[in-house]
């Protein structure tokens, strides 16, 4: 039960699709979505295989409460070897489509091989079958090819994984777009999808998921949205989004700028959440329209925003004049302090341009920060640039960069290739503030020394959503409790991963809840123990197939920036990440020897074979 | 003595709290904790504090002491995403 026990398979190859039962084994083991697809991965393609290559494989992944009706159940991940970091990716998206595909009677799709010209897959329930996308979505952007799909099918309640251009152009931070504007966003999985010359994932499922007992589930979810109803927490994300954040970093001086070179930003006033809710002089609107919700989800931290009429980016252009997503916090950062720009019309402008070419804003962001210190630094030209100046705070910068990465034209290809691989090409690879090639989300790990250790240690490269030190990073947690909030922390939100549900409800609810649903949907008893001894299992097979790829403790490190260069501001001035002090007791924790490698006893304490 | 306050991402209600930015009225040597009381937070249970930018762990709350002109700052203890 909840599982709907059916995979589908896709040899891209042979254009063959055939459906095989779910391995309950494993399920029982690894659970659903990140853990069960990652089982299937490591189980299935050599980890060293470049993750460009037909032998790669990639899976569309839900959870057991994965279009249930249990709050915010509406989530799936596209797992594979990331092509941004060459390590194991699984990034999460929510939206309506993971709930779609489940309710099509598929818990997971597995992708294997390239196909021989651009096709899409269509999904009708029971029904799976490759399509031709060439001389018709193919070259297409996101919401292009939404909407013609969407209209070929002759139905509106379509749902659509799709890649934009930088997916087929191989950008290597390209997102896997659903809905328009929610996004499996990290590690480069978009490009992975791309070069498998596959481009949209169009289902349309009428079954339902059914669960173990229905009376328990009931309950368990009517009490775990009651929790979420009565929180002052869900409040501020249905009215401000993750918009907060940037005035808690800014106060704490966490906040990366202009490549981390400040970790406080003067223009923060300009792009908050109150920011977003102001009425602009031009005419009389806020950026702001209104929040939306995901599939089942009681939260609604979703943002919906309209640009300024009269901002230069947007001239001629009247596609990006209607309502759409737009910045959430992450996005914000990237797009906003850490590029120096304190314009909110061109950061939502680079913002829509990312959900309509399939891009990670983190990254995209963080990428043209660090063109922008190889500007600064003469590393880069105008010859690169076509004459436009890559200054920090340039918004016309900004706008030309996110067209021509959109479009993969001229000094787009260039960022198109991610901050690691830029700043490598250009003679200065200490300029990119990456970990595993995967670049920094939003938090300067010198004032938030948790954050540092969780960076260093995520198998997908730099993540703020792996691990869950900021309280006690923000209520200046003591350097020596560190390792074990990590470690705990990761467990846990890797088996969230694996339900089906939104991190953000751990935001409000502990594990219990989590526990709770789970149990009454699921065969199988599943206590919170239990859970978080799924998400030890999963984070370690994780580790297992990134030191299989290649990777060695050399790699659970940070730029040298973080490591070596003070803090100039805020609550870390004059401090570094005291990264060394804490990784030989966060590697004991996890019960691996001191080069990072699980020890036989921890892989057979967690049945890992 | 006067100390400044400041609030993020915290919901006040809507009487007897000092506004964002406001100055309020403590006692010499008043502690953080002291300082917090004599703000009405309403159903806000759950907050961190910064005293001039640096943290003030919750348990260290009754034993820092206030200066004049200190800002004290209380924030929501939010999570990334
Ligand atoms: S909390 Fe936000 S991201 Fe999570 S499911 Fe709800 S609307 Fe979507």
């Amino acid at each position: 039960m909840a599982w709907q026990r059916k995979i589908l398979r896709v040899d891209l190859t042979a254009g063959i699709c055939t459906a095989e039962p779910l391995n309950m084994e494993w399920a029982a083991q690894y659970l659903g979505q990140r853990g069960l697809a990652s089982k299937y991965l490591a189980e299935e393609m050599d980890p060293k295989a470049d993750a460009l290559s037909p032998e790669n494989r990639l899976i569309f992944a839900t959870g057991p409460l994965t279009g249930t009706a249990a709050p915010t159940g509406g989530r799936y991940s596209v797992i594979t070897k990331g092509a941004l970091t060459g390590a194991i990716a699984c990034s999460n998206s929510g939206g309506y489509f993971g709930a779609e595909l489940k309710l099509a009677g598929w818990d997971m799709i597995i992708f294997k091989g390239k196909a021989p010209k651009p096709v899409y897959l269509w999904i009708a329930d029971d029904r799976a079958e490759l399509r031709d996308a060439e001389g018709f979505i193919w070259g297409k952007s996101v919401w292009e090819a939404e909407a013609l799909i969407k209209a070929r099918h002759q139905d509106p309640q379509i749902k659509i994984a799709s890649i934009g251009r930088a997916g087929e152009n191989l950008v290597r931070y390209a997102c896997v777009m659903n809905d328009l504007d929610r996004a499996a966003g990290r590690s480069g999985v978009g490009t992975v999808m791309g070069s498998k010359n596959l481009k949209a994932i169009a289902v349309r499922g009428t079954k339902g998921v059914a669960v173990e007992d229905p009376k328990a589930f009931l309950a368990a979810v009517t009490r775990a949205r009651e929790l979420l109803g009565a929180s002052e927490v869900r409040d501020d994300l249905a009215k401000n989004g993750t918009q907060s954040m940037m005035d808690v970093t800014q106060a704490f001086g966490s906040l990366p700028t202009r490549n981390n070179r400040d970790v406080q930003f003067e223009g923060v006033e300009k792009l908050n959440a109150a920011a977003m809710a102001t009425r602009r002089r031009t005419d009389g609107r806020a950026n702001l329209i209104t929040n939306k919700a995901c599939f089942a989800c009681t939260i609604g931290c979703g943002r919906v925003v309209r640009m300024d009429p009269t901002h230069f980016a947007a001239a001629g252009k009247d596609r990006y004049l209607t309502a759409s997503g737009g910045l959430e916090y992450e996005s914000g950062y990237a797009l906003g302090p850490m590029v120096g720009v304190d314009d909110i019309d061109a950061a939502t402008y680079a913002n829509f341009v990312c959900n309509e070419q399939g891009m990670d804003p983190i990254s995209f962001g963080s990428t043209v920060a660090a063109a922008m210190e190889l500007y600064e630094t003469g590393a880069i030209t105008d010859a690169e640039t076509g004459g436009i100046p890559y200054v920090f705070g340039s918004a016309e910068a900004l706008v030309n960069a996110a067209d021509l990465t959109g479009s993969g034209e001229g000094f787009g290809k260039d960022l198109g290739l991610g901050s690691k691989r830029l700043c490598e090409k250009y003679g200065h690879p200490e300029f990119a503030m990456v970990v595993k090639g995967q670049e920094f989300p939003g938090y300067d790990g010198r004032a938030m020394q948790g954050m540092a250790l969780a960076y260093a240690t995520s198998n997908r490269g730099a993540c703020h959503l792996r691990a869950d030190p900021y309280e006690d990073d923000f209520s200046g947690g003591k350097l020596e409790g560190k390792a074990k909030i990590v470690k705990t922390t990761e467990d846990q939100n890797t088996v969230v991963d694996a339900t089906g549900l939104c991190a953000f409800t751990m935001m409000i609810w502990s594990l219990e809840e989590v526990a709770s649903q789970l149990d009454a949907a699921c065969e199988g008893d599943w206590t919170v123990e239990r859970l978080r001894d799924t998400g030890e299992r999963i984070w370690n097979l994780e580790r297992r197939f990134n030191l299989a790829a290649g990777f060695t403790a050399a790699d659970d490190t940070l730029p040298k920036r973080i490591l070596k260069e003070a803090a100039n501001s805020g609550s870390g001035k004059g401090k570094v990440a005291e990264l060394s002090k804490m990784l030989p007791d966060y590697y004991e924790q996890r019960g691996w020897d001191p080069d990072g490698v699980p020890t036989t006893q921890t892989l057979q304490r967690l049945g890992i074979g | 003595m006067k100390v400044k306050v400041e609030f993020i991402a915290i919901e006040r209600p809507k009487s007897g709290s000092a506004d964002n930015g406001e100055t309020i009225e403590v006692a010499n040597g008043a502690a953080v904790s002291e300082a917090l009381l004599s703000l009405n937070l309403g159903r806000t249970t759950s907050f961190l504090t910064l005293v001039n930018g640096d943290p003030v762990p919750p348990e260290e709350r009754a034993n820092t002491r206030l200066k004049e002109g200190d800002t004290l700052c209380l924030f929501r203890p939010l999570k990334g995403g």
